[in-house]
């Protein structure tokens, strides 16, 4: 699993943001994130899978496992959703 | 083919149609350029097909627009961009205000020229550019139907998006408030320079300060948006 190409997160103005970059670029299609969907996103620039993404939120955030896991689980469904993952 | 300078940067047209240097003659130097642009009458074609213009033009209109299109994107390499809304510069600072089409950037930029004497930069599509640390706005031969605007540059003071209402009011915007609305008025780029693209916006959105104008169309509304901003 990993985002499709073209797409790129960046920090705009302290905030961050899903941008499609190139020919298929499309304001509307601008995606606001907070921190750490914004790490997850990254992460999933190179291939990977939701155990490995676990782990690294695990890994950088203090948050308990059964959450991170329901949030992430939200996050890849919505990628999904939105046909921005491959 | 002629040289124009926009934002301080020498560009080659080689032209198909004798409209875009008519367009540009107050921008034209004899100077060798940094880049040269041109279009194909295949672009032109695409590009007429996809105007939302319901009036004729000639070819040479939209032969114009595809080469600004080219301009924009080869700007980025030099920390250019287009940003769609009006310049006007009043007390040597430069004020942006964007919306929509059809929202009254003109109108409302024209209670500034008539209230406070304000000059015109341009009406319709600027080149914003990072110059040694501090973001410009810079005339362009593409100014509007109105055609508003001349060769000169001004420090960027502000940024203003209209929306019209009843009453006039004025605040500042949070980065993401202006990040919901901004690009809807800026020329996306190609692949190749997105990075720089979106460095050069993030500093411009950290370094200029960001307003929502609520506004009619009566002369109280360039006063609040003066004194909101100045």
């Amino acid at each position: 699993m990993k985002l499709k190409k073209g797409l790129i997160v960046r920090k705009i103005a302290n905030e961050y943001m899903l941008i499609r970059t190139g020919k298929n670029a499309n304001a509307k299609e601008m995606i606001m994130l907070n921190k750490v969907s914004a790490f997850i996103l990254s992460e999933m620039k190179k291939d990977t899978d939701k155990d490995k993404l676990l782990k690294a939120v695990l890994d950088k955030y203090e948050i308990d496992e059964a959450t991170a896991e329901k949030d992430l689980d939200k996050i890849i469904a919505q990628l999904n959703e939105l046909g921005l993952v491959e | 083919m002629f040289v124009i300078e926009i934002a301080n940067v020498n560009i080659g047209i080689d032209n198909k149609y004798p409209y875009l240097e008519k367009l540009c003659k107050d921008f034209i130097v004899e100077k060798d350029p940094l880049f040269t642009v041109s279009s194909t009458e295949d672009e032109i074609d695409e590009s007429i097909k996809n105007s939302k213009l319901l009036h004729t033009n000639s070819r040479g209109y939209y032969e114009s627009l595809c080469v600004y299109r080219k301009i924009a994107q080869e700007m980025v390499a030099y920390d250019g961009f287009l940003m769609h809304g009006a310049v006007i510069e009043k007390d040597g600072k430069g004020y942006l205000f964007t919306a929509p089409s059809g929202t009254g950037k003109t109108t409302h930029t024209k209670l500034w020229k008539e209230l406070y004497n304000a000059e015109y930069i341009n009406g319709d599509k600027p080149i914003i550019r990072l110059i040694d640390g501090e973001f410009y706005a810079c005339g362009t031969p593409w100014r509007g139907k109105e055609c508003f605007g001349k060769n000169a540059m001004v420090k960027l003071h502000a940024l203003c998006f209209i929306e019209r209402d009843v009453n006039n009011s004025i605040r500042k915007l949070s980065a993401r408030e202006v990040l919901l609305r901004v690009f809807n008025q800026l020329l996306l780029p190609n692949d190749d320079v997105s990075d720089n693209y979106y460095g050069l916006i993030d500093q411009l959105l950290s370094n200029i300060p960001c307003y929502l104008l609520r506004c009619n169309m009566d002369e109280e509304a360039a006063k609040v948006a003066y004194e909101g901003m100045k």
